[in-house]
């Protein structure tokens, strides 16, 4: 039985793959693997295509019995693929440059599985999608649960694929397999014992964690570390375990005396906490196995795949398990595990540059300014729910205003331009002795950023959202046409910016005299970026569920009503104008400093855009949802590089899927549970 | 929101403000930075006139420019207005919708120039590339309604505002992938009209002099009126005129026809208007129909006289229009028109008369946007949904 | 003038375009006292409780409470001042839970500041503490226990109006405005909401003003029932005197059926 909806979404899907095709978007994702020598990015996106296409149409509601989703989701695969086999002869018989310029020959592409005739690889193309269509069908007459478990481990694994060259140096399989077993060793007697106090918990992972170090020294030491023995398999040095066999026992004993205790820490944890420390390890052991294989071939492929479907199908229940232990311990023993969670995650974090490298770090820095700025948009729009689409102004003032301060400028010269300074024949060192440095300058940056940002809202403070929206849009372009103009170049550099802003230094050294650092490179420079994070995340943390956290929150909800409880409405929308505008002042600051120069090239409204799509598609007015969408919307196309240009498009489709299907976003924050915090808490209601 | 700010006291304007002042000091500091602002411009003014650094011939030639500029934003400015009037929205990819219109009819008039019926027929051509440009934008803001907006009409403001924005990313976007992100340039379109009138282009043919007349899209011609020696393109003068017959049609939709009445009523109550057998979603479709109609015209008629289209074309006259849309009162349609002509005026007059540099025009409707919504939310004429507003 | 007089409204006036919504309408209340106000749809009975609580500026006449006078004042300023009420269509934040709704009922009686929460103050905390616990109270007393953490838009009808309440009370009022608080209630509903009035101003001795529609419900927890029609004050009296009088029964000869339960629709609103 064909579908009532079938041929609909057939055609649906396959205008849009046309679309896609017609952008050019085979050639340009031709060019790297997804599986090494098997799966090119382009295909694997082809067959996402069809797949999708295929799924969609099998799951019709009129299809109940499986042959029916099975034939449909052929036929659903079929048209679809024959749109694109249409387009595939037409790219070679007709030029059409001229309309669609990024259009090429797709008989070029591995499309055709590279075959020299093109009518041969377009048949093979035609039977392998009708394959894959009846392979979706099969899985979308499966359990739901098991769907979800395959979709992620396909997505994840596939993600794993799309990355593969920039993390297969990270974490070599030996030390990947050690630190995921200390953990699995002392969670699991945790978990079985019966042992509650946190201190005891701790301290038997301590001693697990010491114990199984100890053993592993003998392990490295006996040979298997060297070149070629079976701890080094790629030949690659394992950065932890190595440290057993240089000397640097100590180290090597702590890193696995904290890996046994975070362990016995885990058993007993919210269900999120402990699936998110069984993520990162499960990923730790993906990295092991990408780096002794050297790519994402096949084998790497299937391991992987059944890494994470298997920790996938498993972690819930497991979690659920953890949870219900930690619900048992008593109030304050929560409050200090998830405070040990906490300074485990920051001890993680603190160790990744030496693992990421330049490269990712740079990536990590990325997004972490974004998460950054993330937060304090998430302030306006998510909990005072006020549009503001000129973000970038905030960034741009936090960004010139450390610029101006740490260089020689006329705000740190007296007034005098740098050009003027030389006409004149003054030296720069006696004129400019305002010249601060970073962190003497960050304060000021993110006061002027905040006091800017409380006075441009101040005339649209009674403006609904849709006129803010475009009043703050205003803002931003204003601000790009300041910097930009000649007006103001003797003091904010026109066109060229601000260049040789020093890098920030740390100077500790009233400590030890050798402590004087300058953070240069993106392993470095990784440090403030998490300062920022963290700080702004503090910020909104204690704000968020107190009296003016509350008021922003009611405001959103309806202005009229929480004036009439009381709430100031001016002062409590210019409190959240600037609070998030010191954020943006704050981001821009650190990117400033660390990129050394700003040009007006680097404020225009894609930073607005940017950060206002991955707030609103990582879940408004959540933290974790900020630092998700982070990761989704600059981090991935950072490391994708070919994603590059389809990005403000992908951005615009999520934003729009997003608003339609989940518009409270992927992480919405949670509403706290705060009768628990009562001082005479009455007994829980039970769910 | 503060409902006392619409229905402000009948104490006459000195009391009216004293009222304001004291229950909101806010009001203070607004008034105060308006004024400086105020002062200063008129001081520039002044300043600048008295110089002579500006003179009288150079005021009327950009206000020729920013009339038609003006008609262009005008047309744009009646989308916004009629969606909003109707579903309480800002169409934030109207925009997007403007350029479609010009980017699609590019095609149609660059294939009409290819095959020469452009030069053979240019009127026609041309009425065929307006008609293009036209069906382009309708077609995008039929699917956009039907897609992004429709699924959407019941959620709370900020969502289908936050759609528009990723609508009109998506399709900007999607114009950079599909047809490339550089300028294409229209064709030379020459229209000659008028040799009666205009004695210009002539030949002598056999002893017999014809001449072609005026050329309405390319000519720039140098005239002296009432003593001032002006330079002047009749394509601006057409694109007014042309902007002031459509905008003639609209109004005799609007308020003369049954769909016009049933839009008006769908504005009103969307509730009642259902109830009393009005298909709402028709109407909705009806009324960007006839934003994007507008949009798609105002947008062949702006590459005639500009010649470059690009997937990045809408967003500025999009917001502009935008502004003037609030400056005749956002719902408001006569409005809209009055307001768009005004802006295009003040824009293209502005930076002469201020004496600001180039870089900065950029500045000045936002400025009036700004200014307006501080002292007058609701627009020179008010806005006929002003009671629907919080 | 006695000290009594918690509520002095004079002659105030408020009109839309051409429309007079409330014409020199006078209106006193005593302390501890349970005032109604009834009327016909339209009869201007919401956009007078708008003219008390800030929402409007009425255009003449002045509203003086506690000795104070509030006219015009912002409607933030008249919660501070004691006043606080609920809406006829109920207006919670819906996404907001049970617990949060009420403390940002407390919001003008809280000092705590920005600086206070950044740095964690112990002056701070202590508040906040003590607000959630005076919270929890309230929960118990309108019978939203165990509810404290739920979303309010995810609580049955009758519990989001003695929420709504309930957010009214955090305010520590001395006047409390109730808009139609019996609106879309069943009968069984409606009695127990009456007796919660009656013991709002017993137990807590809070002065009440209530709109109506229910005239059986105001003419039972009445100590003095006022009569709006068409913008203008028609009546005032005891429950008695006004059902008695000739203009009252004219001006609801037409909307003799007004029954309980039929939720009313004021345009103004």
């Amino acid at each position: 039985m064909i579908g009532q909806n079938t041929f609909r979404y057939s055609l649906i899907a396959a205008v849009i793959i046309a679309i896609l095709t017609l952008t050019g978007i085979f050639t340009i994702f031709d060019r790297r693997d997804v599986i090494a020598e098997v799966l090119t990015q382009s295909l694997a996106l082809f067959f996402t295509a069809i797949g999708g296409t295929a799924y969609l149409v099998a799951q019709q509601s009129s299809l109940t019995h499986p042959r029916d989703r099975i034939l449909n989701a052929v036929i659903g695969a079929g048209i679809a693929v024959s749109v694109v086999i249409g387009l595939i002869l037409l790219s070679s018989s007709v030029n059409l440059s001229f309309v669609f310029p990024q259009f090429r020959d797709l008989t070029e592409t591995s499309l055709i599985f590279r075959q020299e005739n093109p009518i041969i690889g377009v048949v093979e193309l035609f039977t392998v999608s009708l394959f894959l269509g009846a392979a979706v069908g099969i899985v979308a007459s499966l359990a739901p649960r098991t769907q979800s478990i395959l979709f992620a481990a396909i997505g994840l694994t596939a993600m794993i694929g799309l990355l593969q060259n920039d993390i297969r140096r990270v974490m070599t399989i030996a030390d990947a397999v050690s630190l995921f077993a200390v953990f699995a060793l002392s969670f699991e007697a945790m978990r079985r014992s019966n042992v509650q106090p946190l201190v005891q918990r701790i301290l038997f992972g301590l001693a697990i964690g010491i114990g199984s170090a100890l053993i592993l020294v003998l392990i490295a030491n006996s040979g298997a570390l060297a070149s070629g023995g079976w701890l080094r398999p790629s030949n690659k040095i394992p950065l932890i375990l190595n440290l057993a066999v240089t000397g640097q026992l100590l180290s090597f004993v702590a890193v696995f005396g904290v890996i046994g205790m975070a362990g016995a820490v885990i058993s007993r944890t919210p269900l999120i906490l402990h699936n998110a420390a069984w993520s990162l390890l499960i990923g730790f052991l993906a990295l092991g196995v990408i780096s002794w294989q050297d790519e994402m071939n096949l084998f790497a492929t299937v391991i992987i795949f059944a890494l994470i479907s298997g920790g996938y199908s498993l972690l819930p229940q497991i979690g659920r398990n953890a949870e219900a232990r930690f619900l048992l311990l008593p109030h304050r023993q929560r409050d200090s595990t998830r405070l040990l969670v906490v300074i485990f995650a920051l001890g993680v974090m603190a160790f990744v540059p030496l693992f990421a490298g330049l490269s990712i770090s740079n990536t990590i820095n990325l997004t972490m300014l974004y998460i950054t700025m993330g937060i304090g948009l998430s302030v306006m729009i998510g909990y005072a729910g006020l549009l503001d689409l000129g973000y970038v102004a905030s960034y741009a003032i936090g960004a010139y205003t450390i610029g101006l301060l740490t260089t020689p400028s006329m705000l740190t010269c007296g007034g005098l331009s740098p050009d003027q300074i030389s006409e004149q024949g003054l030296n720069i060192a006696t004129t400019c002795t305002g010249v601060m440095t970073f962190f003497e300058g960050l304060p000021f940056a993110v006061i002027v950023s905040a006091l800017t940002g409380m006075l441009l809202g101040v005339p649209v403070l009674r403006l609904r959202g849709d006129y803010l929206a475009i009043v703050t849009l205003g803002f931003g372009e204003i601000i790009q046409s300041l910097v930009r103009s000649s007006t103001f170049a003797p003091l904010l550099g026109g066109p060229q910016g601000i260049i040789q802003i020093p890098l920030p230094t740390v100077d500790l050294s009233i400590f030890n005299p050798t402590w004087n650092f300058t953070l240069q490179q993106s392993t470095e420079v990784y440090y403030l970026y998490i300062f920022a994070v963290g700080f702004a995340a503090i910020v909104v943390l204690r704000l968020i569920n107190t009296r003016l956290g509350r008021a922003w929150r009611a405001m959103r909800e309806d202005e009229d009503v929480a004036e009439a409880m009381g709430i100031h409405l001016v002062w409590t929308k210019l409190r959240a104008f600037g609070i998030s505008s010191a954020f943006a002042g704050l981001g821009g600051a650190v990117f400033g400093a660390t990129y050394q120069s700003i040009f007006p090239g680097s404020f225009t409204l894609a930073v607005s855009i940017n950060v206002l799509s991955l707030i609103i598609i990582g879940g408004m007015g959540s933290i974790p949802g900020v630092v998700l969408g982070a990761v989704i919307l600059i981090g991935l196309p950072e490391i994708l590089r070919e994603l590059q240009d389809y990005r403000l498009l992908a951005f615009g489709v999520l934003l729009v899927v997003t608003m339609l299907l989940r518009p409270e976003g992927l992480l919405p924050p949670q509403a706290p549970r705060l009768s628990e915090r009562a001082s005479h808490s009455p007994a829980p209601t039970g769910d | 929101m503060a409902s006392a700010a619409q229905n402000p006291p009948s104490k006459g304007l000195i009391g009216g403000l004293m009222e304001r002042f004291r229950n909101d000091p806010v009001q203070i500091v607004l008034y105060l930075c308006g004024g400086i602002v105020f002062a200063v411009m008129l001081l520039a003014i002044v300043s600048n006139l008295l110089s002579g650094q500006v003179t009288l011939e150079d005021i009327v030639q950009s206000m020729i420019f920013g009339l038609a500029q003006g008609s262009i934003y005008a047309l744009i400015a009646l989308g916004y207005t009629l969606v909003y009037g109707v579903l309480l929205m800002i169409n934030f990819a109207h925009g997007e919708v403007f350029m479609a219109g010009a980017y699609i009819a590019f095609f149609a008039i660059y294939a009409m120039e290819q095959s020469g019926f452009l030069a053979q027929q240019p009127l026609l051509a041309l009425l065929i590339t307006i008609g293009v440009g036209m069906i382009a934008s309708i077609s995008i803001a039929v699917l956009l309604e039907r897609i992004a907006y429709r699924p959407l009409r019941n959620a709370p403001r900020l969502v289908p505002l936050i759609t528009a924005i990723g609508a009109s990313i998506v399709i900007r976007e999607l114009f950079i992938r599909l047809f490339g992100a550089r300028p294409r340039t229209y064709p030379e379109v020459s229209l000659f009209a008028f040799p009666q009138f205009f004695r210009l282009e002539c030949s002598v043919v056999d002893g017999v002099e014809t001449c072609l007349g005026i050329d309405l899209i390319r000519g720039a011609y140098d005239i002296t009126l009432l003593g001032m020696e002006l330079r002047v393109r009749p394509v601006y003068f057409i694109v007014f005129i042309l902007a002031l017959i459509l905008m003639a049609m609209l109004w005799f939709v609007v308020q003369r026809t049954k769909v016009g009445r049933a839009m008006r009523a769908v504005a009103e109550d969307k509730k009642t208007a259902a109830l009393m057998g009005v298909n709402v979603d028709r109407v909705i479709v009806i009324t960007f129909v006839l934003g994007a109609a507008l949009a798609g015209a105002a947008a062949v008629l702006f590459a005639l006289y500009n010649q470059r289209v690009m997937p990045e074309m809408g967003f500025t006259p999009g917001i502009k229009a935008f502004t003037a849309a609030v400056l005749g009162g956002i719902g408001n349609v006569p409005g809209a028109m009055a307001g768009g002509l005004l802006l295009g005026i003040i824009e293209s007059v502005a930076p002469s008369m201020l004496g600001l540099p180039t870089q900065l025009e950029g500045v000045i409707s936002f400025g009036v946007l700004v200014l307006i919504l501080i002292f007058r939310p609701t627009g020179i004429f008010g806005e006929v949904l002003a009671k629907k507003r919080a | 003038m006695s000290s009594d007089l918690l509520l002095d409204v004079q002659s105030v006036s408020k009109r839309f375009g051409g429309l007079l919504a409330v014409g020199g309408v006078d209106l006193r209340i005593q302390r501890g006292e349970i005032i109604s106000l009834i009327g016909p749809n339209g009869a201007g009975k919401t956009t007078f409780f708008n003219c008390i609580t800030g929402f409007y500026t009425p255009e003449k006449g002045r509203v003086i409470f506690n000795g104070r006078e509030i006219t015009g004042m912002r409607p933030d300023q008249v919660n501070r001042a004691g006043l606080a009420r609920t809406y006829q269509n109920i207006r919670l934040f819906s996404n907001l839970t049970v617990i949060e709704n009420i403390l940002v009922g407390m919001h003008s009686r809280l000092r705590g500041t920005m600086w206070g929460a950044l740095f964690g103050l112990p002056t701070h905390q202590r508040e906040e503490q003590a607000a959630l616990d005076r919270a929890m109270e309230l929960l118990t007393y309108t019978g939203l226990e165990g509810k404290g953490d739920y979303l309010a838009s995810n609580l049955a009808y009758g519990f989001q109006r003695r929420l709504e309440i309930a957010r009214a009370l955090a305010s520590q009022p001395h006047l409390l405005l109730l808009d139609e608080p019996t609106a879309g209630m069943n009968p069984l509903e409606t009695e127990e909401m009456m007796h919660f009035i009656r013991r709002l101003r017993d137990e807590r001795g809070l002065t009440i003003f209530l709109i109506e529609h229910d005239v059986k419900l105001v003419m039972t927890i009445s100590d003095r029932v006022n009569v709006m029609d068409y913008g203008r004050k028609i009546a005032e009296g005891t429950p008695q005197a006004v059902q008695r009088d000739p203009k009252v029964i004219e001006a609801y000869l037409g909307a003799g059926a007004v029954e309980y339960g039929a939720v009313s629709e004021e345009t103004e609103a």
